[in-house]
């Protein structure tokens, strides 16, 4: 019955009855969005390679509602019906994408400013500790990136998305591997609760990334230049705050326990930070920071010990 | 004949009984845009499928955070079961194709590389070399998730944190 009413032309709906014609013009509209609706969920598992854009599939979806009801106008306003839905529905996966961008504008800004060590030997070990406490976080499914800059600033930095970088200068301050851990668990924190992101956002230049879902990739790459720029410039010059930095400290002291090093490494590092001055110069006060990590580990665990590997940290970093 | 007549109910019995127990079994749903199971715990090891959002998974095992799971097309490994959720989520048709949408249309250089088309056009409007950040991603993906075990066995730190 559904396909009759859909194939009945203008010339015999023009014989019917008012009310008829009404009936028919319902049936006909349900008909239409459960055909749209079908045929758009069919092309769902061809499309997982995700090739077509919403154009496209909104045209396809067109062309076969047009050919089924002999009404090429109807077509074309169920295929523009059908991308407008489906970039409605790009518009929410928006942020994971835009995370990763924006973790990758920050490490091609930050390596290219500072360059890359090229000492395979430390890198990996960086790498391997990196992993060991992501084991123990809220996202350990991330396909983290860790590295180190040949630079002696003293700094550390985190890109959205999973990018995490430590300077040359910052290892050559650490007395053991929980050191380390304990500011890597920082980095990996602000990662994970989207720091990054959430910076960005309040910079109100998001506004217009729902509208990326309509857009060319051109377009896309253009309008998407603030929000890097913006993400690059909270991390490598502004630095996140206060209260980003005290949650990632906080995230960073229960990463340390659950993963098995002395988190007193932490609180001993960013004390050694304080009475430098001037270092790492986007995670401003560090004494601050340092009592309320001692605070948090006197309270949470104040028997806490834990593994601090110096030696293993000498043989990897010298 | 005979027998064969009898065996056709018997074994329409049997496969709703399948059926039943099948569906019986803890279904998970992906609820991130796309969830990737793995063959081990851990992000280092190898891909086993990609998922998109709303797929249901059954789930075969738990470890932890981490279930050991089936998808549709039949793959088995382990997914972060922070990428999944009990409630039934919807098949989510644009994260399918926002997530990789307009891959054929990434910037040239790009592909295979993984990066973002966004991120390939801040490269090049800034001028930036992209071989560092290929470089590290490169190093990551050579990152020997044995190796990470002993890592953290030897230190006693991880998942080998007595």
């Amino acid at each position: 019955m559904t396909a009759t009413f859909l194939t009945l032309g203008p010339s015999v709906r023009g014989n019917m009855k008012k009310s008829e014609s009404r009936t028919f013009v319902r049936r006909a509209t349900v008909a239409r969005i459960l055909l749209t609706c079908a045929v758009a969920a069919a092309f769902v598992p061809f499309n997982m390679g995700g090739c077509a854009s919403a154009n496209d599939i909104g045209n396809m979806t067109g062309s076969i509602v047009g050919q089924a009801t002999h009404d090429s106008s109807l077509g074309n306003r169920t295929g523009r019906q059908v991308a407008a839905g489906v970039n409605t529905a790009k518009a929410l996966s928006v942020d994971e994408r835009a995370e990763k961008a924006m973790g990758e504008s920050v490490v091609l800004a930050v390596t290219n400013k500072y360059k890359l060590s090229t000492n395979q030997k430390l890198s990996h070990y960086v790498s391997l500790v990196g992993q060991t406490v992501v084991g123990s976080s809220s996202a350990p499914d991330l396909e983290w990136v860790f590295g180190v800059l040949d630079t002696d600033e003293v700094n550390a930095f985190a890109g959205p998305g999973g990018f995490v970088l430590v300077t040359r200068g910052a290892i050559a301050r650490m007395e053991d591997e929980a050191e380390l851990a304990g500011v890597l668990a920082h980095e990996v924190a602000h990662v994970t609760q989207h720091h990054g992101l959430e910076a960005v956002k309040n910079s109100g230049k998001m506004k217009g990334l729902t509208e990326l879902a309509a857009a060319s990739v051109d377009e896309r790459a253009a309008q998407f230049m603030p929000l890097a720029s913006e993400a690059v410039d909270t991390v490598a010059v502004k630095g996140y705050d206060r209260g980003q930095e005290f949650r990632a400290d906080e995230e960073a002291v229960r990463l340390l326990g659950a993963t098995g090093y002395d988190p007193n490494a932490y609180a001993r590092f960013l004390g050694k930070l304080s009475s430098k001055g001037g270092l790492m110069s986007t995670h401003p006060g560090a004494a601050e920071r340092a009592q309320r990590v001692a605070s948090q580990i006197h309270r949470e665990a104040p028997t806490a010990k834990g593994a601090t590997l110096r030696e293993r940290f000498l043989a990897n970093v010298k | 004949m005979r027998f064969v007549r009898k065996l056709i109910p018997a074994a329409m019995v049997a496969s709703v009984g399948l059926v039943a127990v099948d569906a019986a079994a803890e279904q998970v749903f992906v609820q991130k845009p796309s969830a990737v199971v793995r063959e081990d715990k851990g992000n280092l090891y190898k891909e086993v499928e990609t998922v998109p959002k709303g797929t249901a998974l059954t789930v075969l095992e738990r470890d932890g955070h981490w279930l050991r799971v089936k998808s549709p097309g039949g793959g088995e490994g382990w997914v972060f079961d922070g990428a999944v959720t009990t409630k039934k989520t919807g098949p989510g048709l644009g994260d399918v194709l926002g997530s990789n949408a307009d891959a054929g249309a990434a910037a040239p250089g790009a592909a295979g590389k993984g990066m973002e088309p966004e991120s390939v056009a801040y490269a090049d409007t800034k001028h930036l070399d992209r071989a560092p950040l290929e470089r590290l991603v490169a190093a990551r993906k050579a990152l020997d998730p044995e190796d990470l075990k002993r890592f953290m066995s030897e230190g006693k730190v991880g998942e080998a944190k007595p």
